[in-house]
């Protein structure tokens, strides 16, 4: 709680923080700002000219069904690879002065966060130019779902960050180990296509839930199993308290390992 | 914790590992877990402190003494490993200025993003932006970036907002020396305006005056332990007195150390001649060693050598006697041989010297038979006589008678008496012959027997010479048998000189 108060106060430094690091992302780069839109796009084109045309799906409208999957995704790797450096990045900052430590790996990820809300604008306007459509009647439930998501992130940045200041190898493992969590993540397919025995394994990995609430609200158009987001929620809780607790223990040597 | 105070510190002690190969990596940590060897020494080693609301404190004491740690353990930058620290209040910190500080940030958003730093939300900024940027003097280079402000007045802008953060305890480390005479003059000033107002500050310093200007307790700090806590003047007496001490402990301490290096660097050289000198003398020992060995050796090397020409020349001689004796031996047998021969011709000649005494023998037969001859002779003659007395009778008769007859009867006889006699003679010729004959062959005979005799004897003689000559040879070769013990005996003394010489040297060596 005392710890909360604390993240409270310092409030503030989140936020500049936050700012500093969306205004200072694309800094120097002559598109700007404009690449937070744009590097998703490419993604998705690259992804849709892949599946489309060299490997062809079944399944309608793939590049929708790729994209609402893609873009939380991008927000959880990032935050993932990125927030485990968040602490190391800010080595001068920690070593001189005194703040909750918990606010460098929080303001990582809400800056990743903010991103991934900014890319939905364009999630939003292709599936409206695209004639695909929206489901206004069910969009309530999508915030839920990216705060579920925020949760989650958080609790397992939290947890990547500190370790990474004692292991710094970790920060290069991860980028590994994100790849590989993209593809047990239903995001290019859908989980029924996998062979039943191993649709359990893909059903424990914490951002299987995520991924397919988002697709349940924009792909399919119907409101996710209660069971599903609750199960995510769940997780997301579990991760957020462990990442904080963990965070908590190690932040005290930080400095003496820096 | 107490009402009044606004930190409490108990018992803190702090360790600070130094890494002899800090690592931070998986691998290494992994794969060398027993190599990140570390030594623990402890900065700190139970501080005990109270600072009341309000009070100002300052805390002084040696470089390494602990004083700074403490202040980075009140900021909560790091963590006491035993002890607790209780604070009541913001803390603002004076301890590293212009933290956070973004250099492509104008000063002005760089003020937000600082001041964040310290915990103020937007609004406490917005409240203070203006003093604080009245208070940097930084006037309209506010909006420039950072990047482009002079070290000075990076140093002022970040002074600034420290001291304008409106903190309830203040902790300020060194910093009073930041920005021109006036600017340090103003933040002098700033300081006691703070303190006035309530807030609770500590400062490290080494500046006692500064100190005792603001502070009201001193706390002095020496090897990780508190020494005093008290008035500031009363400590800081005490304090730069023991440091005048020290100092001049110090300098005497390290002027008798320099005398002692003197010392010991004279004894060193000392030693070093010394052992130069040491050295010098084993190696002329040792090449005395080596040379006594050498000529050890070399007369160990000259007696085998001669033992060696002994021992041949024995053998040589030995051969010879040998080859002597065998000499003797062969010629012993040769003459034994010719003994043999000889005895077998004295056999002979005694043979055929009885063979002459058979001939004499003989000779006597024939003397016999002449003896015989001659009795005939005699008979026949005498047979003659008869022979003629009976002619004469019959002639007497006859010459009565018929004479003619009787006359060539005796003209017969007459005959047959010179025939007798011739034949007598004859025989008479041969048996002095045959004497003569066996008169020379006795002569010959004893003539032969001296020969045999002395050769007998000569032959003896040299027998009698070739074995003393053997039993004198013999009587040589144990002799030199002896001798050749002898050497042995001299060759093993030797080589136990030898050994020993070669062990003294070995131990003169090591």
């Amino acid at each position: 709680m005392k710890i909360i108060k604390e993240l409270f106060r310092y409030r503030e430094m989140i936020f500049s923080l936050i700012r500093k690091d969306l205004r200072g992302r694309y800094k120097g780069s002559v598109l700007g700002f404009f690449w937070t839109f744009l590097n998703p796009l490419l993604q998705l084109v690259v992804y849709t000219v892949v599946f489309s045309v060299l490997f062809p799906t079944t399944l309608e409208k793939f590049y929708i069904f790729l994209f609402v999957g893609l873009v939380p995704w991008l927000f959880f790797n990032t935050s993932l690879v990125g927030g485990a450096t968040s602490i190391t990045c800010q080595e001068n900052l920690i070593k001189k002065i005194y703040f909750p430590r918990q606010v460098l790996p929080i303001s990582y990820v809400s800056s990743a966060f903010i991103n991934m809300l900014l890319t939905f604008i364009v999630i939003f306007a292709v599936l409206l130019l695209s004639g695909f459509g929206i489901d206004f009647s069910i969009l309530w439930a999508l915030p839920i779902v990216m705060l579920v998501e925020y949760i989650l992130v958080l609790g397992i940045a939290m947890i990547t960050s500190a370790l990474t200041v004692f292991f710094r190898d970790l920060e290069y493992v991860l980028g590994i180990i994100g790849m590989l969590w993209m593809y047990l993540t239903p995001i290019l397919y859908e989980i029924e296509t996998i062979p039943e025995e191993y649709q359990k394994y893909i059903n424990m990995n914490p951002m299987t839930g995520v991924i397919l609430c988002y697709k349940d609200i924009l792909y399919y158009k119907r409101l996710p199993d209660l069971e599903t987001i609750g199960s995510a929620f769940g997780i997301g809780i579990l991760f957020a308290l462990v990442g904080f607790i963990v965070f908590g223990k190690l932040q005290r040597r930080f400095v003496e390992e820096l | 914790m107490e009402k009044n105070n606004a930190i409490e510190v108990h018992e803190v002690h702090k360790k600070f590992k130094s890494y002899y190969d800090k690592s931070n990596n998986l691998k290494e940590k992994l794969l060398h877990h027993s190599r990140n060897k570390y030594q623990c020494f402890w900065v700190l080693q139970g501080i005990s402190f109270n600072v009341k609301r309000g009070e100002a404190v300052g805390i002084i004491g040696r470089n390494g003494c602990g004083k700074s740690t403490t202040l980075k353990l009140l900021t909560k930058i790091i963590y006491p490993d035993k002890g607790s620290i209780a604070i009541r209040g913001r803390v603002s910190s004076l301890l590293e200025l212009g933290a956070g500080f973004h250099p492509d940030l104008s000063g002005y958003e760089n003020i937000y993003l600082n001041a964040a730093v310290f915990g103020l939300t937007r609004k406490e900024i917005d409240k203070r932006i203006q003093d604080i940027i009245r208070f940097s003097e930084l006037g309209d280079f506010i909006n420039n970036p950072i990047r482009t402000y002079s070290s000075g007045m990076y140093m002022k802008l970040a002074f600034s907002i420290a001291i304008n953060v409106d903190a309830d305890i203040l902790l300020i480390d060194e910093i009073l020396g930041v920005g021109d005479v006036s600017f340090q003059k103003k933040c002098f000033e700033k300081l006691i305006d703070i303190k006035k107002r309530g807030t609770t500050i500590v400062i490290v310093s080494h500046s006692t005056d500064q100190i005792e200007r603001i502070c009201d307790r001193s706390i002095w700090i020496e090897k990780g332990r508190i020494k005093m806590i008290g008035i500031p003047s009363a400590v800081h007496e005490k304090y730069l007195d023991t440091m005048e001490e020290n100092r001049i402990l110090r300098k005497r301490r390290e002027e008798e150390e320099r005398e002692l290096e003197r010392i010991r660097e004279q004894e060193r050289i000392r030693e070093l001649e010394r052992k130069e000198l040491e050295k010098q003398e084993q190696e002329k020992a040792k090449k005395e060693l080596e040379r006594e060995k050498r000529e050890l050796e070399r007369k160990a090397k000259a007696a085998k050598a001669r033992e060696e020409k002994a021992q041949r020349e024995r053998k040589e001689r030995i051969e010879k006697i040998e080859l002597i004796s065998s000499q003797n031996k062969k010629e012993r047998t040769q003459e034994r041989k010719q003994l043999e021969s000889l005895r077998k011709e004295r056999e002979l000649l005694r043979v055929k010297n009885t063979r002459t005494e058979e001939d004499s023998v003989d000779a006597l037969s024939l003397a016999a038979i002449e003896e015989e001859e001659k009795r005939k002779q005699e008979a026949l003659i005498k047979k003659a006589k008869e022979a003629r007395q009976e002619q004469e009778t019959v002639q007497n008769a006859f010459k009565l008678d018929e004479i003619p007859e009787e006359e060539i009867w005796v003209e017969y006889y007459k005959k047959e008496a010179n025939r007798l006699e011739l034949v007598v003679s004859e025989k008479n010729i041969e048996i002095e012959r045959l004497n003569s004959v066996v008169k020379q062959k006795e002569l010959l005979l004893e003539k032969e027997k001296n020969n045999i005799r002395e050769e007998l004897v000569r032959l003896e003689n040299v027998v009698m010479e070739k074995e003393d000559e053997i039993d004198r040879l013999n009587v040589v070769i144990v002799e030199d048998h002896e001798e050749m013990d002898r050497l042995n005996l001299v060759i093993m003394q030797k080589d136990v000189e030898i050994d020993s010489y070669r062990k003294s040297l070995t131990e003169r060596n090591s």
